[in-house]
């Protein structure tokens, strides 16, 4: 019943991005962190191709790496303003999926209510 | 960042002006370096801001550096001074630093400001239509 | 998505329209058949186009996800519409059943 490819996709997405604002979390942390490495989260190109291959959304798994920008003089590779925008982005975008679900479920539930 | 392409756009502007302000400041900390005339002067950099490749936004496209001749300033007592007396100093002007600084703030802020905005439009978008 | 469009689906075979085209059978009234007919053409092209607005959702709903979506605004606003599509055609076919119901419960 939730394993279409919307649902499953967003469900992959919500995980993803979740993934991703704790990374941002960790690298904020250690701006200061001599010799850290900032910390990347990818989903989207695996989600995409998923979808257009017709595979299952639901196998797709957030990848974590390492960032391979310059380091900076601490040798921490963290970005601050990119890593702000970032966390803004991503919480926008978390909303936007978590309300896409919400869509979901709600046409689910109208219909079993049927009013 | 394509859903929200407006913080995209303006988080590339952010990053073309912060690196100028670090520009700016390691000009200002360099500006009274001292070097042996046999020596380059320590020489300014200048970041060079373009469009983006790809149409959204800017990019920094290089460092341009000002002069390595510096100019000869007569400073008998410096240790690092020539025989004649003279010794290179860098060719900053401090007053252009401050302007490109506050230029640099400014347009910095600026692009802040359109992240702000964005996120207000797009919280709006997110919102549409719910009871 | 499978599963809403086959309720909606299973719904108007089940309600709408043989129901009402069969009241307009039992009044004999050539006139009001042909009005029958045409609310018939009517619910099934907006459950067409219910339907329509739920798989653009859904569409969309994939864009969100892998965030090649352009403008978070075309996403709400279709999932809107197909919200509010389904609203309409589960208010549809509750009168259309009350309406029947009401007839059967008439003094033969």
């Amino acid at each position: 019943m939730f394993d279409d490819v919307s649902t499953s996709s967003l469900k992959v997405s919500v995980a993803g991005l979740a993934a991703r604002q704790t990374a941002i979390a960790d690298n904020i942390a250690n701006i200061e962190t001599p010799g850290y490495q900032a910390r990347k989260v990818k989903f989207e190109e695996a989600l995409s191709s998923a979808v257009a291959h017709g595979r299952a959304p639901a196998t797709v798994q957030p990848n974590v790496h390492n960032s391979l920008e310059p380091t900076r003089l601490n040798g921490s590779n963290v970005n601050l303003d990119q890593e702000t925008l970032s966390h803004i982005d991503t919480t926008m975008r978390y909303q936007l999926s978590i309300r896409a679900l919400d869509g979901k479920y709600s046409l689910i539930r109208d219909a079993i209510k049927g009013a | 960042m394509s859903i929200f392409n407006a913080i995209g756009v303006a988080s590339t502007g952010v990053t073309v002006y912060r690196k100028w302000l670090d520009a700016v400041s390691d000009n200002i900390a360099n500006i009274d370096n001292v070097a042996r005339t046999s020596e380059n002067a320590f020489q300014a950099r200048y970041v060079v801001a373009q469009e983006a490749q790809d149409g959204n936004g800017a990019q920094v496209g290089g460092i341009a550096y000002g002069s390595a001749e510096g100019r000869l300033s007569f400073e008998p007592d410096n240790p690092l001074a020539d025989t004649e007396g003279y010794v290179r100093r860098p060719d900053i002007d401090l007053g252009s630093q401050m302007a490109q600084m506050i230029m640099a703030q400014r347009a910095y802020q600026a692009n802040l400001s359109v992240v702000d905005r964005a996120r207000d439009s797009y919280t709006a978008a997110i919102h549409l239509g719910k009871a | 998505m499978t599963s809403p469009i086959s309720a909606i689906s299973g719904l108007a075979a089940a309600t709408g329209i043989t129901g009402v085209s069969g009241v307009g059978e039992t009044t004999g009234t050539p006139a009001t058949g042909g009005v029958n007919s045409d609310f018939a053409a009517m619910l099934s092209r907006g459950l067409e186009s219910v339907q329509a607005a739920q798989t653009k959702s859904a569409d969309l709903a994939v864009q969100v996800a892998d965030g090649t979506l352009a403008d978070p605004a075309q996403y709400t606003m279709a999932a809107t519409e197909a919200a509010l599509g389904l609203q309409l055609t589960m208010a549809i076919r509750n009168k259309a059943v009350e309406a029947f119901q009401e007839i059967m419960r008439m003094p033969a």
